[in-house]
This record gives C-alpha cells, sequence and structure tokens, in this order.
C-alpha cells in the first residue's frame, strides 16, 4: 500500500519537473500572471509615478530659476534635477510599454552630451528638440552641461544664463530641455494604465509577452547602458575599447554625479529582479521567484537567482568604496572602474545565458556586430 | 515492504536528478578527445578569412608605390571600407557586411584612415621620384636589392598600415572581441547547422584570425600575417605548436562544456600571441641595429617594429599599459632618418625585459 503512495508522490512530481521545451507551456508551478501583475503594480507604475513627480520638480524649480536666477534658485534646480535622473535611472530598467513607445533611454539620457550642438542651437534658434538630429543635445546630459558645465563655479553659470546677448536663449534652451522631459514622462504617466491590461494578460514567454520584454529591457539596460556605457567605454575596461580610456563620457561628466547614479541604477536592477515593490522592502514575485521555480542553477550549479543577485550586490560593494567621480577615475589606465567593469560582466551570462534559457526568452536586441 | 520503500525513494532520488539538460555528462573531466588537428564539426570562419583576403589585396595596391605609383587615397579608404567595389576578387566586393574598417578599435579608425590619407598624399608630392630626409619618395638599400617608399620622416606607411590592421583589427578582434567575455559568456546549447553553438562560432571566427591551415604547424602552406609571423620566431620561442594546441584544446573544451578548460587556453592564446608581437619587435629592432647605416632597410626594419608594438595595446592580458606603449613609440621618434641607436637599444631592453626574451634577444 504504502509503495503505491510513493508511487503516486512520483507522479506528481513527475507532473512539476520542468522541461525547457522551448515553447513557453512548461508545466511549472508558478502563476506567471501574478508575477506579471506584481511587477506592473507594484513595480513599474510607481516608479513612473515617482519619475513624474520628480521630473515636475525640475519644471517648477527650473521656471523659479527663469523667473529669478539666484545661487539659491540654482541650487534648487541642481537638487531637483539630481532627483529626477536618480529617479529615472529605476524606470530605466523597466522599459516596457509607453516608457517604450517614447523611447525614454534615448530621449532623455544619451550621454555624453554635445556641448558644441546645444552652443550652435542656442546660437542659431532654429532647433526641434525632437528631431533625431539633438538626441546628443538634450535630456539630463543637456541639462547637466547646462548648470554645471557652462561655467567653473556657481556663479560663473549664473552669469552665463545672465549674458545680455544669450541669457535668454540660454535660458529658454534649458526650459526646452526640461520640456521635452515633461512631455515624456507626460506620455509614459498616461499611458500605462490603459497599456497594463495587454502587459499581464499577455502570460507566455514569446517574443512581445510581458516576460520577454521585461527579461530583454532588463538585460539590455543592465548590459549595454550600465555595464558599458557608464562604466566599461570610459574606463577602458571593456575590451572593446582596446584599453583606451575616455574619462569624457562617463555619465553626468558636468557635475560629477556618475558614481551616484550608477550605483542607483545597479541597486535597481537588484530591485527589479526581486520584484519588490518601488520604495519598499516588500519583495513580491520577481525575475528571482520565477527562476527559483524552475529551479535554475547556474553554471556552478548554485541557485541562479542567488548569484545574480550575489554578483551585482558585490559590484555595488566595489561602487560603494569609490568616492571620487569616475571621469578622474576613467582618466587612468586599469583604474577601479575596470575592477567594477569586470564584476558586472560576470552578471551577464547569468542574466543573458542563464536566465534567459531558464525562462525559454530569446534575447531580441543585437549588441552591434555580425561574423 | 523495506525494499520497496528503497525502490521508492531510488526513484524519487532518480527524478530529482533527471535534468533536462543532457549534455552535462563528461563535465569538468578531461575524457573527451582533443584532435591533433583544428578538425571539428560546424566549423567557419569564412568573415575572417575574407577580411585576411581584404588587407592582402590592400598591401598589393599600396606597394606598387615602391615602384613609384601615386596612390588614391579614395580606393585605399573603399578598400577599408568595403565600398564601391573597391576589390579585384569580387567575392570581396560581394561580401559587403564584412570589412577592416568596422572591425578595427574604434578608437583608431580616424588613425588609419589619416595614415591612408597622408600615404597617398606623399606619393603624389613624390611622383615617383627619390625619397630622402625631409623629401617623400622611393629609396633603395646600399646594395639595390630593396627599395621602399618612405614618407619625409622615413615613415614606411605600408607597414604602419598593414601591420598595424594586424594588430588593430586581427589581434584585437581575436583576443579583446572573440575571446573576451562578451563573445565567450554566451549559449553553447543550441547547434546551429555549420556554425556549431555561438559560443563555438566565437571560438572559431577568433581562430580565423590567426591565419593559419587546420593542421598547422605540420603543414604551413598559405600562412599567412600572425601565422606568418608566429612561424618567422618559432625556432626560438615555440609559439607555433602552443597557439595552435591552445586553439585545439580551447574549441574540444566547448564542445565538452568544459569551461575551465576553455579559460586556460584563452590565457595561453593571449600570452603566446602577444610574445610573437612583441619578437617580432625586437626582431626588427635587431635588424634596424644590423642595418643603421642603410637608410631603406633601417628605415623599413623600423616601421615594421613600430607597428608590431603599436600592435600589443590590443590585449586585454598586455603586460605593458597603453601609457608604456606609447612611451615606446614615443622613443622611436618622429623621424625614422634621424633615429639613434640608444633609442633602438632603449626600446629592445624594455620589450626583452618585459617578455622575458634575454635569452634569445640577440638571435630573434
Amino acid at each position: 500500500m504504502r509503495h503505491i503512495k510513493y508511487l503516486f508522490f512520483i507522479f506528481l512530481l513527475t507532473l512539476f519537473t520542468a522541461c525547457d521545451d522551448n515553447t513557453g507551456s512548461e508545466k511549472v508551478d508558478f502563476d506567471r500572471e501574478a508575477f506579471l501583475v506584481n511587477m506592473a503594480d507594484n513595480v513599474i507604475k510607481p516608479s513612473i509615478l515617482n519619475f513624474a513627480s520628480e521630473v515636475e520638480g525640475i519644471s517648477v524649480a527650473s521656471s523659479s530659476f527663469a523667473t529669478n536666477p539666484s545661487l539659491e534658485s540654482l541650487n534648487e534646480l541642481r537638487s531637483e534635477f539630481k532627483e529626477a535622473w536618480l529617479a529615472y535611472q529605476h524606470l530605466a530598467f523597466v522599459h516596457v510599454g509607453p516608457v517604450s513607445s517614447v523611447n525614454l533611454r534615448d530621449r532623455v539620457n544619451i550621454f555624453p552630451t554635445n556641448t558644441e550642438l546645444i552652443e550652435q542651437n542656442i546660437n542659431n534658434q532654429d532647433y526641434i528638440i525632437g528631431s533625431a538630429s539633438n538626441v546628443a543635445a538634450k535630456g539630463f546630459p543637456a541639462i547637466d552641461y547646462l548648470l554645471f558645465g557652462t561655467g567653473a563655479s556657481q556663479e560663473e553659470v549664473l552669469s552665463y544664463f545672465g549674458d545680455p546677448d544669450l541669457g535668454e536663449s540660454r535660458l529658454k534652451y534649458l526650459s526646452d530641455v526640461i520640456a521635452d522631459i515633461q512631455t515624456a514622462s507626460n506620455i509614459v504617466s498616461e499611458g500605462w494604465d490603459p497599456y497594463r491590461e495587454t502587459f499581464i494578460s499577455n502570460i507566455g514567454t514569446d517574443v512581445g509577452s510581458g516576460t520577454s520584454l521585461l527579461v530583454n529591457e532588463y538585460n539590455f539596460q543592465f548590459d549595454i547602458r550600465l555595464k558599458n556605457a557608464k562604466i566599461g567605454f570610459p574606463s577602458g575596461g571593456n575590451p572593446r575599447t582596446g584599453g583606451i580610456v575616455s574619462p569624457q563620457s562617463v555619465e553626468a561628466y558636468f557635475s560629477g554625479w556618475s558614481g551616484d547614479l550608477a550605483k542607483e541604477s545597479v541597486k535597481s536592477s537588484i530591485e527589479v529582479f526581486k520584484g519588490q515593490a518601488f520604495n519598499s522592502t516588500t519583495d513580491g514575485l520577481g525575475m528571482d521567484d520565477y527562476l527559483d521555480a524552475l529551479n535554475a542553477i547556474d553554471r556552478n550549479e548554485n541557485p541562479l537567482s542567488t548569484s545574480i543577485i550575489n554578483e551585482s550586490q558585490a559590484a555595488l560593494d566595489l561602487m560603494e568604496s569609490i568616492n571620487a567621480p569616475y571621469s578622474e577615475l576613467a582618466a587612468n589606465e586599469g583604474s577601479n572602474l575596470v575592477e567594477v567593469y569586470n564584476q558586472l560582466q560576470i552578471v551577464i551570462p547569468l542574466i543573458k545565458v542563464d536566465m534567459t534559457s531558464a525562462l525559454s526568452v530569446s534575447i531580441t536586441f543585437q549588441d552591434n556586430d555580425g561574423d | 515492504m523495506k525494499n520497496l520503500r528503497l525502490l521508492g525513494l531510488t526513484l524519487l532520488a532518480s527524478i530529482f536528478l533527471i535534468s533536462c539538460d543532457d549534455n552535462t555528462e563528461g563535465e569538468n573531466d578531461l575524457s573527451y578527445e582533443v584532435p591533433s588537428t583544428y578538425d571539428f564539426e560546424n566549423v567557419s570562419y569564412t568573415g575572417q578569412t575574407q577580411r585576411l583576403d581584404m588587407l592582402d589585396e590592400l598591401t598589393v595596391y599600396m606597394k606598387t608605390a615602391n615602384n613609384g605609383a601615386v596612390l588614391d587615397a579614395q580606393k585605399m579608404l573603399d578598400m577599408y571600407a568595403n565600398e564601391n567595389g573597391a576589390f579585384e576578387e569580387a567575392s570581396l566586393n560581394e561580401a559587403d557586411s564584412k570589412e577592416l574598417e568596422n572591425k578595427t578599435v574604434e578608437g583608431e579608425v580616424s588613425r588609419f584612415k589619416t595614415f591612408i590619407r597622408d600615404f597617398a598624399a606623399a606619393t603624389v608630392e613624390a611622383n615617383g621620384g627619390v625619397g630622402s630626409n625631409g623629401t617623400p619618395g622611393v629609396v633603395v638599400s646600399n646594395d639595390g636589392s630593396a627599395q621602399y617608399f618612405f614618407d619625409e620622416n622615413g615613415f614606411e606607411h605600408i607597414q604602419l598600415i598593414e601591420k598595424g590592421l594586424m594588430g588593430a583589427c586581427f589581434y584585437f578582434q581575436a583576443n579583446s572581441i572573440y575571446l573576451s567575455p562578451g563573445k565567450m559568456d554566451v549559449d553553447n546549447e543550441e547547434i546551429i547547422e555549420g556554425e556549431g553553438t555561438a559560443m563555438e562560432h566565437h571560438w572559431d571566427e577568433a581562430f580565423g584570425y590567426l591565419g593559419v591551415p587546420t593542421d598547422f604547424p605540420t603543414n604551413n602552406d598559405g600562412t599567412r600575417f600572425w601565422g606568418k609571423y608566429s612561424n618567422g620566431r618559432d625556432e626560438l620561442l615555440n609559439t607555433n605548436e602552443a597557439l595552435m594546441n591552445a586553439f585545439i584544446t580551447g574549441r574540444a573544451a566547448i564542445s565538452n562544456k568544459d569551461l575551465d578548460t576553455r579559460d586556460e587556453q584563452i590565457e595561453i592564446i593571449r600570452n603566446e600571441w602577444e610574445r610573437v608581437s612583441a619578437a617580432t619587435a625586437v626582431h626588427y629592432l635587431n635588424g634596424g641595429i644590423a642595418s643603421f647605416a642603410d637608410d631603406a632597410i633601417r628605415n623599413h626594419v623600423i616601421s615594421e617594429a613600430w607597428a608590431f608594438i603599436y600592435s600589443l595595446k590590443f590585449n586585454p592580458n598586455k603586460k605593458l599599459t597603453n601609457t608604456e606603449i606609447e612611451a615606446l613609440l614615443a622613443l622611436l621618434g618622429t623621424n625614422f632618418y634621424e633615429i639613434t641607436t640608444d633609442n633602438i637599444n632603449a626600446v629592445k631592453a624594455t620589450l626583452v625585459s618585459t617578455y622575458g626574451f634575454e635569452e634569445v634577444q640577440d638571435q630573434l
């Protein structure tokens, strides 16, 4: 009699044995819809709202600054600006739905910014801020230049905007750049609720499904925009640079906030991966739980989700020990940033190969080159 | 009864151990066979071979300057970028996604374009005439056996471009791109017919840049570019076998999911390949000392040395920093007609001590 029980138990177990058959319909005890709902309602939406409110903050501060340029209003604007840029870092990891349709990444965070083009636009007054040719002359990196790169001191920045001939045009450019971010933010905020249903109802893992979008955007942001753009290219740590450093290409070159933004980015990546409710410690269903349900392991046979979190955290720990702006570090070959890059690189096969294979998701973006 | 329970537990355990991934057998035990030649299933590196062919054609064209020809900058730029049907070999023009330019270290592309333009301008200025210090043109060696085109400073652009691209394109792509995590931490399960897994394919592409036959070094026919230079110093360095064994072993390791062995081979390849470049530079510096009083030979071999030292930059495991490499190039100076033996020897000494060539430094 007993053995029949065993056999029954075995039978049940086989039902739950997950097999990757690339159909995305594997039998696994994981509620994909609940996962998408958690990501939508507790991770993405609050991140969008937070971004919107921070962007609102810059808009207000920028109007005050334009009306009454002073050290005080400049400082207020700078601090609002930093908050918004930090808020962007989290949102960039969930670049789905309306966030993706406005292409937020390219719209607000192309760096290094083209200072010559910015000045040319200001001088000629014939620019269309939304035009493709201006992607490197707007967004946060452009504000970074306008508020920090236009003078060596706050007083110099004030006199840049107070210039009798060009002051007005400069203020107008600043306000146009901020308005463009505001517009994008509005579209995203308004577009999320109508999109939510599409997102949570596409519960497969094929291209275009909620899971596939999340995993792809997560990978893209981590690999291309965080690891390469923020760390690997400026420091020469990415082998593709041939070891040639380019300190000017760090994020936030003029304000020196590169480290704060990059740390925020890694922190966000861990929170998004865990499905942690935005700005809270409540840990909902995330990619980590999904991998656990599949018993996904890494190449050393450790639980994959643990490895992803630990290796990302290790990068964050390394970054915590760096205080100087990344542009200063990147000026020297083989700086600590290279170590950070190498640590971030350790995460890549875990999320780009092991995770995608466990979840039966294909990477849909191409990192440049063919054979 | 007890037996049955045991049976049940055993079955239970076995189910836990059944993994859907049936490729885990043989993991980390070197029980697999490593062939004696680069003979594997699903190997393809045509794109690499085509790029070697492109550099060959570009070099053949550039060398016409040694006989007084005036060169067309646009034609060379087109060959570099594979545009406007620049090649004699039609299949290269048709391979429009393959080019040298977009595989060169991005930050170095403008350097090569400048080399090309300067070279062409120097041939225009010389217009087939004789070169000397301050004047671009063709210079014949003292014994009349060789002649080279130099710019007004004695730089032989043919070497800067050909050997420089061997470094900033071939050596760079193999060591810094294909054998780096970006191309190695990829899928190794899904086999594409004719190409293998993504990881196997990237490994094969790195091998393609070495320019050797699959049964190298037993067979030397058709050895090109880096393969040729490895062969040139092999008697003293034994790089042929070291490189080939590492490439073969690494490929077998990948096919057998043995990534630790793969990583060991990557280290070997990067180190041995770097030795080839450094030793070749020392070889040419020795030539510069030996033929110091012969403008043609000296400028020619120092131009070669310049390019092989420059190439050292593009290996992630390089033993010198870019700053140190730049300092060596600065020691070679900006005019090879005016170079000193002291400077040549100083550069040589640094390379010898860095790479442990003390025993062989004068025979290289």
